[in-house]
């Protein structure tokens, strides 16, 4: 595909066979600059890789048919890199030879990332550089970019920060603000089959991107008067929602330390299949003597506890991609329906239990299953969004390397006059410090203001960005599709 | 050709005949194994395959839909096996989804009780019979084996005997916390069941999900006699089927259940022709698909312990000797009467293979049998269904299918009309459960009507 010409200078994907050619020139071009170490050299020269999971473009001179230089933008496994929020087109590895500086390779390049911006309906792009790449920071800014020191969290060896910048598509002051992906908490609304299809299919019309379940263990009442507050538990219930609906996040909470981790990674698995790739798991990990008789085991220490949830998502993880994306070969010549040596055991030796595998089910539509905690349960960035509940906790998130940060919200509208305006308020000033927000709101009356006078002023202020139907949910959130740690790159 | 009454006569099957029997059907797909020739059918892990194949079946009045389940993927000489499909999702989660979009079919989830926490697995059940608004069935297996149990917390943790005490235990503390009111705090503490929990979904129209259970050892009839309602026998030939539903109905005397309180279905293969010939022909056709040349070297790789790839499937059997020792228990691909006397087995293949000159896949096709089907014109297979429930030698089939969707839709548009042409199928359903579409009695307080089987001393 020739996609832009200029006199004798042409942008296209790259071909398989200049893996190598490109990996040299990417290497030389940086090796100029900066001061390689070798886990990064290494994954500079996986040109094969990154055009796996994304797209390498090439400029080549047509005339000579010389290659001269070479960018990663995103192919339909999300961003390249982890700068790119909701609605961003990011790029990585721009680079050009360096005998062929100073031809208008570089913009020709960049020009074409923001050409694909602009077809793919992306509002912005943005990118990383390093501090001393002063020449490609010239040409940024000649095409318009801007610094974009929010997002500079990122501290180099030297001490200095990677510079992040960004180039606004459309200009009004409206793309200004970063998307805020909204979830929501129904409760006890989705409590039986009425309930899910009224107000799950409610919530994607609304133009939330995730609709979460809540859920614990049917633990007896330990306390005097202590009711138990459980019905048809949300796995199922996540599960009934799958065919209503068609772009929507479901996210069940599935506790860890009252289940068997295998039936877990399963579960989640066969909702993602159910959804085409719109699963989320809610990671909890219970504790107390009455949670834990449910299982007839002993009570857990909070450290316990928190050990059983790294371990169980750390085996989900594994379990996922215990089949490669190409386990299923379906070969009528040999006879065999899966390739051996695509299905991988996963040989988990966690604290308390070992699992082998590989799972029953074969790999998630999103390669993963996206995995949600509340930040203090301490996943890190074993998980892929914290819940934070208050503004505290933001920075510990930021520091815990989790991909998207979302506040976690209590909501109670009908009591007020002036509280959906004040929601509004709260909601556009935190699009600044997370990437999402989940709301729990209490009643169906509060549903309805949301609807009429909360996601209104979200849309003016451009930050209500309802998902597309079809869209993964690691699409709505901006996450790439993850390789699969046992694949072994062809 | 003869009438199935003049070949079967109507022997004792101890339960009055009835002439105005009803067939009922399910179908059950494994989701592994050879019967399914997945070169002929479409994408089994997309959601959409079984949408259309739970509609076509609702269109076609089916009482049940029906997933297998297995806890580990099969192997053959340490590797995963490939030859057959494989990659099934969880079997509640898989329903939940389809409950959704359809209105009657019941929905029979496979769950084994080796390896699930009771509460737990009670409470998923009872939310999918919720959900379904009474259309849940639980098929009740157990693990035999601590191999499986690798994906486990506790592998092994319970003997191979124990088993069924075990899933006895676990059925009675099922039903005792589908029957009592939420809110209830039911425990049990015994060596095989321990837990404290609260009984926290409402009742389901059909009062609780529908049990199924299929082992057929002495242990699986009992578990049967004292908790199923639907039984998923092997039991498909005729006689057999007279065999087992005596024995059958005997326990269910002894323990003072009535035997209509229990639905026999046995697995069962249909392959429909527009005349006998073709449907023999077409029956001839998936035994030798079913048993390929590459699945014929690799039954028999089992038995040599060695790799056969070298071997021509068309030529004479191995020459070598088998690896010393016995079968490995743990793949899962082989029957467990098939799991000893391995060297006089081979012995007894090799004479008869000299004798009938029979190649490897000759002699792996006669000696794996052809999954018991029906075979012929849907008058025919009609008219022998419709003798098999007058008699009650059965209820009616879990349908086994070889070929997804189309077979099915084959079964709905051929076969029902004959079988409702012939008074032994309904014109439409009616009742809204699956309890209502297999007749079976109703439940008060958790207990099925009628049935004095519920046991299980409550400890505290």
């Amino acid at each position: 595909m020739i996609v832009f010409v200029t006199s004798t200078l042409q942008v296209r994907r790259i071909r398989r066979e200049e893996y190598d050619a490109v990996a040299q020139l990417t290497l030389a071009a940086y090796e100029n600059d900066y001061q390689l170490d070798p886990d990064y050299r290494e994954r500079l020269l996986d040109v094969a890789g990154w055009d796996r999971d994304h797209q390498v473009w090439v400029a080549e001179d047509v005339t000579s048919g010389e290659l001269l230089g070479a960018v990663t933008t995103p192919g339909e496994n999300g961003p390249v890199g982890r700068v790119a929020r909701h609605n961003d087109l990011d790029f990585r590895l721009l680079a050009v030879a360096p005998g062929a500086r100073r031809r208008g390779v570089g913009r020709l390049l960049v020009e074409h990332v923001i050409e694909l911006a602009r077809a793919r309906g992306r509002a912005r792009v943005v990118m990383n550089s390093g501090p001393q790449m002063t020449g490609a920071h010239a040409l940024y800014a000649r095409l318009g970019f801007r610094r974009l020191h929010e997002r500079e969290t990122h501290v180099l060896d030297d001490g200095r920060v990677l510079y992040a910048f960004a180039l606004d598509l459309d200009g009004g002051a409206a793309q200004e603000a970063r998307g805020l992906v909204l979830a929501v908490e129904l409760g006890a609304l989705t409590r039986d089959a009425a309930g899910v299809r009224t107000w799950v299919r409610w919530a994607e019309e609304e133009g939330f991107a995730l609709v979460t379940f809540a859920d614990a263990p049917a633990s007896a009442p330990t306390g005097v008067g202590a009711a138990a507050e459980v019905g048809v538990d949300a796995g199922t219930r996540a599960s009934y929602a799958a065919l209503l609906t068609d772009r929507i996040g479901l996210a069940p909470t599935l506790p860890v330390t009252t289940a068997e981790p295998f039936h877990l990674a399963t579960q989640l698995a066969s909702l993602d299949h159910a959804t085409d790739g719109r699963a989320g798991w809610i990671v909890t990990a219970p504790d107390s003597t009455a949670a834990l008789a449910t299982v007839g085991s002993p009570a857990l220490t909070t450290d316990q506890a928190r050990q059983e949830a790294r371990d169980a998502v750390e085996v989900a993880h594994r379990l996922w991609d215990s089949w490669q994306d190409d386990a299923i070969v379906k070969d009528v010549a040999t006879g065999r329906f899966v390739a051996s040596d695509r299905l991988h055991r996963v040989d988990f030796e966690g604290a308390t239990y070992d699992i082998v595998g590989p799972l029953i089910t074969p790999r998630p539509p999103q390669g993963q299953v996206v995995v949600i905690a509340d930040v203090a349960l301490g996943l890190g960035d074993a998980a892929d969004i914290a819940l934070v509940p208050d503004p505290d906790g933001i920075e510990r998130a930021h520091a815990s390397g989790v991909a998207r940060i979302f506040a976690d919200l209590q909501v109670d509208l009908d009591d007020r006059p002036d509280a959906a305006e004040e929601l509004a308020g709260r909601l556009i000033r935190l699009a600044e410090t997370v990437d999402g927000v989940r709301l729990h709101p209490t009643s169906a009356a509060d549903l309805a203001i949301l609807a009429a006078q909360v996601l209104p002023r979200l849309r003016e202020a451009g930050l209500h960005r309802p998902p597309v139907p079809g869209s993964t949910l690691r699409e709505s959130l901006g996450l790439r599709r993850p390789a699969n740690r046992y694949a072994v790159p062809a | 050709m003869t009438s199935p009454a003049e070949r079967y006569g109507t022997p004792d099957t101890g339960a009055a005949p009835d002439p105005s029997a009803h067939v009922h059907l399910g179908v059950f797909y494994p989701g592994v194994g050879p019967q399914l020739l997945w070169a002929e059918s479409t994408s089994h892990t997309s959601v959409a395959t079984f949408v259309e194949v739970v509609t076509t079946l609702e269109r076609g009045l089916f009482d049940a839909f029906f997933l297998g389940d297995g806890q580990r993927l099969r192997e053959n000489r340490g590797k995963v096996y490939e030859l057959d499909i494989s990659g099934r999702p969880d079997s509640i989660t898989q329903l939940a989804a389809l409950a959704a979009v359809t209105e009657r079919i019941g929905l029979v989830a496979t769950q084994n009780t080796t390896y699930s926490y009771p509460a737990d697995l009670a409470r998923r059940l009872a939310g999918l019979d919720h959900l379904s608004g009474g259309r849940a069935g639980w098929n009740i297996v157990t693990t035999d084996n601590a191999w499986t149990g690798g994906n486990f917390r506790r592998p092994g943790w319970l003997e191979h005997e124990r088993r069924y005490d075990r899933a006895g235990q676990f059925v009675d503390a099922a039903k005792e916390l589908w029957g009592t009111p939420v809110g209830t705090t039911v425990e049990r503490h015994t060596d095989l069941v321990d837990f404290r929990a609260v009984a926290s979904v409402p009742r389901s129209t059909q009062g609780r999900p529908v049990l199924f259970q299929a082992g057929d050892s002495d242990g699986g009839r009992e578990l049967a006699a004292a908790h199923a309602d639907v039984v998923f026998s092997a039991n498909t030939a005729y006689d057999k089927a007279v065999a087992y539903a005596v024995d059958l109905r005997a326990r269910l005397r002894r323990i003072g259940r009535s035997v209509d309180a229990v639905r026999i279905l046995p697995g069962a293969g249909v392959v429909l022709g527009a005349t006998r010939a073709e449907a023999e022909d077409k029956a001839r056709w998936i035994h030798e698909q079913t048993v390929s040349p590459a699945r014929a070297l690799a039954f028999f790789e089992q038995y040599w312990g060695t790799d056969l790839s070298s071997y021509d499937p068309f030529g004479p059997l191995p020459d070598i000797e088998p690896a010393e020792g016995e079968l490995d228990p743990s793949r899962g691909t082989l029957s467990i009467d098939r799991r000893t006397g391995k060297h006089a087995q081979v012995q007894a293949w090799r004479e008869l293979s000299k004798e009938q000159g029979l190649s490897i896949v000759d002699l792996a096709r006669q000696v794996q049998l052809a999954h018991p089907s029906f075979i012929g014109t849907p008058g025919e297979i009609a008219e022998e269904w419709a003798h098999y429930v007058r008699t009650r030698a059965v209820d009616g089939f879990n349908v086994t299918p070889y070929q997804l969707p189309g077979q099915l839709t084959e079964i709905v548009d051929l076969l029902v009309p004959e079988l409702q042409e012939r008074g032994v199928y309904r014109a439409a359903y009616e009742g809204t459960t699956l309890r209502d579409h297999l007749a079976l009695p109703g439940v008060v307080d958790g207990v099925v009507d009628g049935a004095g089987g519920t046991v299980g001393a409550r400890t505290a």
